[in-house]
């Protein structure tokens, strides 16, 4: 009894430190939808900052005390940190498809610690050669506890808790307690959740997503800081541990459903206590197996992640999940298409074979091997939209038995395979790529239905599970001096054997073979792209809800993927075995899993040539960079500003940060530029052509129409709601194509048509969703064109969108609060709506149709607004609430109100309406008083047929 | 059947291509290796050429180490034909495999160093190419690359032989002598490593040396979760060793971990009260004195505060070193540095006049023994490629400081 109190004691207080880490990562995924795998890194800069300034100056330090130096590295450093990389990176990444938001933060995660390390180290000691301290192997830095620690609590016997343990259990759940009471009970809290539940939603009420998303990177950079100053005194200051500890959490965050943070919190202690108990309960034939119990916590992740799935709800709310970039290339003949990879790789070749060294000829092999391994993200995240954190677990897979099948001599000789009783390479590799899909599969079939994000946590965790347990083995990886490749005479060190015919062990042999296994499986993508099989792939990628539908094996499609995949990198891992002989289990450990994918997105992780350029710079860039800053005329500091592999790390994560803004790598950037540049010529050329195209004119000229409705407007009075010539659409679908339309004062405009007419296009221009090609929208008067969605809602504006305009994760009162701030405001909407009332607080998703309508209009009640915009209000809803729901616009025209009413049940929209707009196919169709618009002609009208 | 031999064709036409392809790449490489009677690679009548290699996060200092001795050896016209050593300097490899065998190729092929001193790192990837390529490496032992390789020169031996079958007393017999006076009857030892098959392994020879230094072994296993794995808690750890005698902690603990393991476990035990003897192989670093105070470290060569009694040639290697960088911290890598040289140096005088990667080779592989006195201990090729010496000092900290525990001396070897 006494060793389990012991061992749950000291693991709960322990597992603080990784309900630190999990608050924070519950926190940014709560607030912005990311899932933050640089937070890590974040912690570390924040760690060593915290040591620059507070080291000893006989150490190099700045000798600061504790207090002072925490401030400013984590109140100061941290919070702005979190704001500059908000503005640059995080609020780009919260519209991007999935597999960006994942792999934009891996960028940060290889950028960031590298960026400080290369201050430091380079610029600061090499360069500047200021002295600055640098991390010991092993050096445990002060943290905020006292130095030396102390021990504190002793409990029991067995348990004796430390300074260092407790500040950082007291700051855990200080940091819980404090991010649950900014969530809940305060305002940018619930402006923080209100966009997680409905971004566009949240703009339309007023919240500006701009500062939410700041406030919140700057509190969960305080917070990763805090947490990096708590655990340097317990791990040290190498920057790869700091992201394991984050790593190591996974597990509580998982826990928590990516969701709660005091479940979070718990989950860590939690976390703690599970690990001490299995160390000291666990059967003796588990402990035998060697890194059992130590993978324990990852093997926790995926079986969590299997049985909670986080974002498996997600998927199906999306509607599109993602649409293809266009082709720039597009257009363009085959031939034409091909022609600059042909120049390019024959230069590449006649370059290999003739002009390189030696040096350069096995580095050039090294990135055509490696980019194979890359052409393995092409298919696994281009083409089938999941990210894989765990492509190296496959390389390692294939290498291995390689490396077993060429070095061990079976008993017996098959013609044409074996030689002499050892496999030759050729199917070694074959069967090394067997093995690794073999792998694929067997991952993929558990995790398949798993959301994006769960996916690649999955996957991550699984590679750790190998690298920990399967591929330290002695046996498995030939002990410490690995399977060479060939296998080599050990009094000689010449190969035993060739590879086969050739001499694979030349550089560029080696190259020329890969730059054709890279063609053939490049053929095979494409041919696979083509295939039925490849389209239910894209299909699955593009919205896994409607192929499903669709009658598509969503499951089987995603397994087949992951097989190719890791059968791709499985090939890959074989000829790196003999690039990089002899190969064990630190040629390709799981963390650089995630570098290789951050280096592939660089260059554009959708097509083969991406995976190219993206393997050959990742082998060369470093020696290409000091070669460039080695010539004559560049200044000294030059060569030792980029002498060293961490600039490499900087810019490959600042290219993966970039995919943010342009998704589909360098490639793609430069050939859209390309086309949008031709583009613009062509217009030009057809502008200076033709005689520019006059606007559609609209039926009725506006102002005469109004001028004839109810009361008529007062000259001098502009309308509340006013567009003009409004041209936009989405992409390069153009809906609306020059509409005008105003919304008099105190007047209510009813906005008619066919379904797919752009009348809610026209709404999401007018409310600031959708920023119009051309025209203007003026709010009583002033431009507002420019103006984000959340501050035409603070003039005045609010559109209630189509699909009911609530936040179905937040409970009634916290709906009404968003636009309601006082208590006496929402008791008047109370008052009027008693049933809201009695639900306050449930989640708004629960309620019925109706009564999320009335909850949608409750607030505007209270508080009426300039313009209210009510996009089909009555849609789906029963006729006696409909009935209410057009009572309460009637009231709050009578309240002065102006309003765009947008209705495909024209009956009652039309006895609202002073003037009715009908819209045909992106175009006014008619406009009139009410009074004109008698139903013969509204029918004509709608049907298409002029009268 | 059109689908099929439109199949086909492409089929026999990726063939031929990889075929020509092949073909093409091998006439050139044959043309390019053929070079005759090349000079030896980075000699010539008046220089060698040389770079170091490993990781610089830790290592980088071993430089400053090497530079002094090759600084002293070039004034001294310590090299056979006048030649004089042209050291280029320490290759980063990041502490990362396939990197070290990246910049190892660089150090032959693009920097043409003749060979590659001093080599330090935990991920020696370079290792089989070093031997391809003829070219000697030397430097600390402290990978496998250095084992079974008639090219690797460590000059502490090879320290982490494959299967090992023999081990070396030297770190009970200093823990008997240190913490026992020299009686270990009837005392007790714990072995802990990492949860891994080489943790396995090291367990095995660290349990022989402790036997073999006459303690008895209660507790030896390998249960802390390595990297990339994280511990949060070594109570239940440092609690089974607390109660592995018996019910009763052992007397002495020997943490073969990496660092930061072991600063978690040993500051664990001290706080659970423990009063026996904590002893560790890395703590031996004036950053890390604070951390280790009292703890017994193992160094497998002479401590530098020996040169405070009177170690005259310990006082020579510092003054050597400070001669190269005035405020050089002295720390273990930069011994390693210095050792590694001067070994270098000393295969360099048994080769003569004609060097080649050959006459290396043979006359560092054939009954060559390296010693130096009180500093580093004997050492003999091609046994060192096997095994490693059986020297070492026993340093403790007092928080600032360090104090010799054990001279230098060396032990013996036992059978694991």
């Amino acid at each position: 009894m006494e060793k389990f109190l012991n061992l749950v004691i000291s693991g709960a207080v322990s597992g603080a430190i990784y309900s630190v880490m999990a608050s924070g990562l519950v926190l940014t995924y709560q607030s912005s939808g990311i899932f933050n795998f640089a937070h890590g890194a974040v912690a570390f800069a924040t760690a060593y900052l915290f040591f620059q300034l507070h080291q000893a100056t006989s150490a190099g330090g700045l000798g600061w005390p504790i207090v002072p130096s925490a401030i400013v590295a984590i109140l100061v450093f941290a919070p702005l940190l979190g704001l500059l990389l908000d503005r640059i990176l995080l609020r780009r990444l919260a519209d991007a498809p999935v597999y960006a938001r994942i792999v934009g933060t891996i960028g940060l995660l290889v950028a960031l610690p590298a960026l400080v390390l290369w201050l430091v180290e380079t610029v600061g000691n090499s360069v500047l050669e200021l002295g600055l301290p640098t991390n010991t192997a092993g050096f445990q830095p002060p943290g905020l506890g006292p130095y030396p620690r102390e021990v504190v609590w002793r409990p029991l016997s067995g348990v004796a808790i430390n300074s260092d343990q407790l500040a950082v259990f007291v700051a855990a759940g200080g940091a819980a307690v404090v991010l649950w009471l900014v969530l809940r009970h305060t305002r940018i809290g619930l402006e923080m959740r209100a966009g997680v539940d409905r971004r566009d939603l949240a703009g339309l009420r007023g919240v500006n997503a701009g500062k939410t998303s700041a406030v919140t990177w700057a509190l969960s950079m305080a917070l990763a800081g805090l947490g990096g100053v708590l655990i340097a005194p317990l791990f040290g200051l190498a920057d790869v541990d700091y992201t394991l500890v984050v790593l190591g959490s996974l597990a509580a965050v998982v826990a928590a459903g990516l969701r709660s943070i005091p479940i979070a919190f718990v989950a860590g202690l939690l976390l703690g206590v599970l690990q001490n108990l299995v160390f000291g309960y666990a059967p003796g034939f588990l402990t035998d197996i060697s890194g059992f119990l130590s993978a324990i916590p990852f093997i926790l992740t995926v079986v969590l992640l299997f049985f909670l799935g986080f974002d498996r709800a997600r998927a199906a709310g999306s509607v599109a999940d993602e649409s293809p970039p266009e082709d720039h290339r597009a257009g363009l003949p085959a031939w034409r298409r091909i022609l600059p990879w042909a120049i390019a790789v024959s230069a590449l070749v006649v370059y290999e074979l003739w002009f390189a060294s030696e040096f350069w000829s096995s580095l050039i092999a090294k990135g055509i091997v490696l980019g194979i391994v890359f052409l393995s993200f092409v298919v696994i995240t281009g083409l089938g939209g999941m990210v894989s954190l765990g492509q190296a677990t496959f390389v390692t897979a294939s290498a291995f038995t390689v490396g077993y099948l060429v070095n061990t001599k079976f008993g017996f000789t098959i013609p044409l395979v074996m030689h002499n009783g050892r496999v030759g390479f050729f199917f070694a590799v074959v069967a090394g790529a067997a093995v690794a899909a073999a792998v694929g599969a067997l991952i993929a079939i558990p995790v398949r239905r798993l959301g994006p994000l769960a996916l690649a946590l999955a996957t991550l965790s699984l590679a750790f599970v190998a690298e920990l347990t399967v591929f330290q083995l002695e046996a498995v990886r030939n002990g410490s001096r690995g399977w060479p490749v060939p296998p080599l005479n050990l009094e000689t060190f010449e190969a035993e054997l060739p590879l086969g015919p050739f001499d694979f062990t030349n550089p560029r042999t080696m190259a020329m073979l890969a730059l054709v296994v890279f063609g053939l499986i490049t053929l095979v993508i494409r041919n696979l792209q083509r295939s039925p099989s490849g389209r239910a792939m894209l299909a699955v990628r593009s919205s896994e809800v409607a192929a499903r539908t669709s009658g598509i094996g969503a499951d089987w499609a995603k397994v087949s993927v992951f097989a190719v995949s890791a059968a791709i990198a499985g090939i890959g891992g074989g000829l790196l075995a003999v690039v990089s002989s002899p190969v064990n289990n630190r040629t390709a450990p799981a963390f650089i899993g995630l570098i290789w994918l951050a280096v592939t997105v660089t260059f554009g992780i959708r097509r083969p040539g991406g995976a190219l350029i993206a393997g050959l710079a990742f082998a060369t860039f470093t020696d290409l960079l000091q070669v460039v800053t080695g010539w004559g005329f560049m200044p000294a500091w030059a060569a030792s500003l980029t002498n060293t592999t961490q600039l490499a790390a900087i810019l490959f994560g600042i290219g993966a940060i970039n995919l943010a803004k342009n998704p589909d790598g360098v490639l793609a950037l430069v050939g859209t530029q390309r086309l949008e540049r031709r583009r613009r010529r062509e217009e030009r050329a057809a502008a200076r052509a033709a005689r520019p195209v006059t606007t559609v004119p609209a039926t009725t000229p506006l102002e005469a129409a109004t001028a004839d409705g109810a009361g008529g407007p007062k000259e001098t009075e502009p309308a509340a709601l006013r567009l003009e010539r409004i041209v936009a659409g989405y992409g390069e679908v153009e809906v609306i194509h020059g509409v005008d339309l105003s919304v008099p004062t105190g007047q209510v405009v009813t906005l008619l048509g066919a379904n797919g007419a752009g009348k809610s296009t026209l709404c999401a221009v007018a409310a600031g969703l959708l920023e119009p090609t051309s025209g203007r929208v003026l709010l009583q008067g002033d431009d507002v064109t420019a103006e984000p969605a959340s501050r035409r809602a603070r003039r005045g504006l609010i559109l209630t969108p189509e699909a009911r305009g609530i936040f179905p994760g937040l409970s009634v009162d916290e709906n009404l609060s968003l636009l309601l701030r006082s208590s006496a405001e929402r008791a008047q909407a109370y008052e009027r709506f008693p049933l809201l009332a009695d639900r306050r607080r449930q989640p708004a998703g629960l309620l019925s149709g109706g009564e999320q309508q009335m909850l949608a209009l409750a607030s505007a009640l209270v508080r009426p607004p300039k313009v209210f915009i009510a996009d089909e209000p009555s849609l789906g809803l029963a006729p006696l609430a409909s009935d209410a729901v057009f009572g309460a616009l009637t009231e709050l025209r009578e309240r002065g109100t102006s309003l765009l009413l947008v209705e495909e049940k024209a009956r009652e929209a039309l006895e609202l309406a002073d003037v009715v707009v009908v819209m045909e196919l992106g175009r006014i169709a008619w406009t009139g008083p009410r009074r004109d618009a008698d139903a013969d002609r509204l029918a004509a009208v709608y049907l298409g047929v002029r009268v | 059947m059109g689908g099929v031999d439109v199949k086909r064709n492409k089929l026999v036409g990726a063939t031929v291509v990889l075929a020509l392809v092949l073909a093409m790449s091998s006439m050139s490489a044959a043309s390019s290796s053929g070079r005759p009677d090349r000079p030896t690679r980075g000699v010539t009548d008046t220089t060698i050429t040389l770079g170091g290699l490993g990781y610089a996060g830790f290592y980088q200092d071993s430089a400053v180490g090497a530079q002094a001795r090759f600084d002293k050896a070039n004034n001294n016209n310590e090299i056979p034909g006048g030649r004089k050593i042209n050291f280029l300097g320490f290759r980063d490899d990041g502490s990362d495999q396939s990197k070290d065998l990246d910049e190892g190729r660089k150090l032959v092929q693009e920097d043409q160093v003749f060979a590659v001193v001093p080599v330090i790192t935990p991920f020696l990837g370079a290792s089989d190419f070093f031997a391809q390529n003829k070219t000697p490496f030397i430097g600390w032992g402290i990978s496998s690359g250095f084992c079974e390789n008639p090219f690797g020169f460590g000059f502490s031996g090879c320290l982490t032989p494959e299967d090992p079958k023999t081990a070396a007393s030297t770190w009970g017999d200093l823990i008997k002598k240190g913490n026992f006076n020299g009686n270990a009857k009837g005392k007790t030892a714990a072995v802990i490593a990492e949860d891994n098959d080489s943790g396995k392994a090291g367990v095995k020879v660290i349990t022989a040396s402790a036997k073999a230094g006459g303690f008895k072994v209660v507790y030896n296993k390998n249960p802390i979760p390595p990297a990339p794995a994280t511990v949060s808690d070594f109570t239940p750890f440092a609690n089974e060793i607390m109660t592995s005698n018996n019910g009763r902690p052992a007397d002495v603990v020997f943490l073969t971990l990496a660092v930061n393991n072991v600063t978690g476990l040993s500051n664990k035990l001290l706080e659970l009260g423990y009063q026996g003897v904590l002893t560790n192989a890395v703590g031996y670093d004036p950053r890390l004195a604070s951390q280790f105070v009292g703890s017994s470290v193992f160094i497998q060569f002479n401590a530098f505060e020996s040169a405070q009694r009177g170690n005259t040639a310990m006082q020579q290697i510092i003054d050597e070193i400070r001669a190269v960088k005035s405020d050089q911290m002295l720390t273990q890598p930069v011994l390693a540095g210095y050792l590694s040289a001067d070994m270098f140096v000393q295969m360099l005088k048994k080769t003569g006049k004609n060097l080649t990667e050959t006459n290396f080779a043979k006359a560092a592989n054939k009954n060559f023994k390296y010693e130096y006195k009180d500093i580093a201990g004997a050492i003999s090729f091609p046994a060192g490629h096997r095994i490693g010496n059986t020297c070492g000092t026993l340093v403790e900290s007092d928080g600032t400081n360090y104090t010799i525990k054990v001279p230098f001396a060396c032990y013996k070897r036992v059978k694991v």
